[in-house]
């Protein structure tokens, strides 16, 4: 994990930072989101996403620590939505019902640390 | 590796990507798409129809399993989305001049999202990810590009580390973490947990280094001695202690477990029993195996077939589908994380059953088929059951197969597999699987002593499947014959007693027939 040291505040954050061991599914944690992560078909099954802090992701000279997600072995989809109500209202679509990203004029940054096995 | 893992940005209300329509960061293999010359790259992709009907953008960063990326997507918003991906930018000033894949779109619902996820591809390995970010700036996203001007810490790089005991050592790893400034050392040594120095290991003590600027793990080993006695698993306490120039982080203490491999051990088996995904009786899935375990047969194309999941019934065809298989070998087969060992016993038990007839049920299971389970060494099969057994409509029987292995072996080291097959490609026609378990044991020791005029025998229980042999005369031609004596069990021992030839040497030795 990269340091979260930012010169500005990101409007949403997830660090991953529940206990190892705990599933992806039903996550919650992180800044900007109205819901906790779900996972599609969950069942389980010990291959699907998971904290972990085993070996921490390192990125150039960052320093790491903390925990991560590890999983994905064979056809896991996840999603979360985002909180369009709260931190995000400046980037709502005037008018759009149910609220949606992508106010003409705006730009959004995503960024997320990654790495194959 | 091959794995296709995907961030997506979704319309879809609900906590699915089931509607994703807009963009998808991808990462990782899109067939063609993604590859040139052989090597993957970062690839962006657009899929904003019908402007961008799944566009693929390759970068010119290749792909590296194992290293770690900073991937970082800019949407410009506007009647005309600008979308822009960099991979690894310089971090902590403004956002780099050129992107590493670029694409305008627009039409259709342009990009617009409330849901963000990710997926990943069948391929069977794993992904990390960590630090997803969204803001109004590369700043707010981006973590400061100032190096941590500090020694960092030191230690374990987990609470728990574990080795066979026939491995002969126990590899153990360090970590130094938050911060790379100067030389450092650390301390380490071993002491007894359950495990005693001397007998089950041998007492290691040793320093650990790092240079200026080296934040490699780093690793010292314990040898271990593999002894015959049936024991439970033991540990040894590990420590890190007395460091220069850095400090202690956590954890600085760990555990080493030795697994014994004198006694009984029961092998990990993903979803043995066929517990995932729950589904109700009655309904099936298709066009997939089980989690945990994946499809076996050349040409088998799953679509419309049934593999239904109640225990686990494995249909050969579909009645709605009369085509077969291309293959009458068809099944399901897992890879254990287990390898093969040598001068083990390994026992594989599996619940082989037959589905009632149930004229109101959407196959009818009439019939039992020709099946086989193989217990794979790699690709190897070291052991089968081929048709032994046949269950009554709506029974259960139970199938066991076992291999031995010597103390030598051509398949040592591969990994263990089990593969379980419907041989018939008759329609509708099923075989019913349950709680599959394999176990490895020790090679009996056969105990022999003098009472009287009878000789004592002894060997352990846990050894099924032995026949024990007399013989006169080990000088060839070798005259081994059944001894042809009763074997009674008790206190997880079998004995028997075997009267006194006088006058002749008397051999005995244990054989799987």
């Amino acid at each position: 994990m990269t340091v979260p040291i930012a010169a500005q505040q990101p409007l949403a954050h997830e660090p991953f930072a529940a206990a190892p061991g705990t599933f992806l599914n039903g996550l919650t944690g992180g800044t900007g989101f109205a819901s906790p992560w779900a996972v599609i078909n969950f069942d389980g099954n010990v291959n699907q996403f998971r904290v972990t802090n085993s070996a921490p992701l390192s990125f150039a000279n960052l320093a790491s620590s903390g925990n991560y997600l590890l999983g994905g072995y064979n056809n896991f989809t996840s999603s979360r939505r985002i909180d369009v109500a709260g931190a995000f209202t400046n980037h709502v679509v005037v008018g759009s019902n149910p609220a949606v990203i992508g106010r003409d004029g705006t730009t959004l940054w995503f960024l997320r640390c990654y790495v194959e096995k | 590796m091959n794995n296709s893992t995907q961030v997506a940005l979704s319309f879809a209300n609900a906590d699915d990507l089931a509607n994703t329509s807009n963009i998808r960061m991808g990462v990782g293999y899109y067939g063609a798409s993604s590859d040139n010359a052989g090597q993957r790259f970062w690839t962006l992709l657009v899929n904003n129809p019908p402007t961008d009907n799944f566009t693929f953008l390759r970068t010119a960063v290749p792909i590296t399993n194992g290293v770690p990326v900073l991937a970082v997507l800019r949407i410009q918003f506007g009647v005309t989305d600008q979308i822009d991906l960099f991979i690894n930018p310089a971090i902590g000033g403004a956002a780099p001049a050129t992107p590493s894949a670029s694409r305008s779109t627009s039409g259709g619902a342009n990009i617009l999202f409330r849901t963000l996820g990710f997926w990943t591809s069948a391929n069977n390995s794993n992904a990390s990810i960590d630090e997803i970010r969204l803001g109004d700036s590369f700043l707010a996203v981006t973590p400061t590009n100032a190096p941590v001007i500090a020694p960092g810490t030191i230690q374990f790089s987990g609470t728990n580390f574990s080795a066979n005991e026939d491995s002969g050592i126990a590899t153990i790893t360090a970590t130094r973490l938050n911060g790379t400034l100067g030389a450092v050392s650390v301390d380490y040594a071993t002491d007894n947990g359950t495990a005693t120095a001397g007998n089950d290991y041998t007492s290691t003590t040793g320093t650990l280094q790092w240079a200026d600027g080296d934040a490699t793990n780093k690793t010292f080993t314990i040898n271990i001695a593999n002894d015959s006695l049936v024991e439970s698993n033991e540990t040894v306490n590990l420590l890190l202690s007395n460091p220069t120039g850095a400090t202690l982080g956590t954890p600085s203490a760990a555990i080493l477990a030795i697994n014994d491999n004198d006694g009984i051990t029961s092998l990990v088996i993903s979803n043995h029993s066929f517990e995932f995904p729950a589904i109700a009786t009655g309904t099936f899935m298709a066009s997939a195996a089980p989690p945990g375990w994946s499809v076996y047969g050349n040409g088998i194309n799953f679509n419309n077939r049934a593999i239904g999941v109640l225990d686990v019934i494995f249909l050969l065809d579909n009645p709605g589908n009369q085509t077969n298989f291309g293959s009458i070998e068809a099944g399901m087969q897992q890879t254990l994380s287990s390898t093969l060992q040598t001068e083990r016993i390994y026992t594989l038990r599996v619940e082989v059953g037959n589905i009632a007839p149930d004229n109101d049920a959407p196959f009818q299971f009439a019939d039992f088929p020709n099946y086989r389970i193989d217990l794979l060494a790699g690709t190897n099969v070291l052991a089968s059951d081929l048709n032994t057994l046949l269950p009554g409509e709506g029974l259960f029987l139970s199938s066991t197969v076992t291999a031995v292995i010597g103390t030598t072996h051509p398949f040592a080291g591969q990994a263990l597999g089990i593969r379980l097959m419907n041989l018939d490609s008759a329609p509708g026609i099923e075989v019913n699987w349950d709680n599959v378990r394999l176990e490895a044991g020790p090679l009996p020791s056969l105990l022999i002593s003098q009472s009287g005029d009878s000789v004592q025998l002894s060997w352990p229980a846990v050894a099924t499947g032995f026949t024990l042999q007399t013989a006169t005369n080990l000088t060839t031609p070798m005259n081994w014959q059944p001894a042809g004596i009763s074997v009674i069990q008790t206190n997880g021992q079998f004995h028997a007693a075997a009267p006194v030839t006088s006058g002749r040497e008397q051999f005995f030795r244990l054989r799987i027939p």
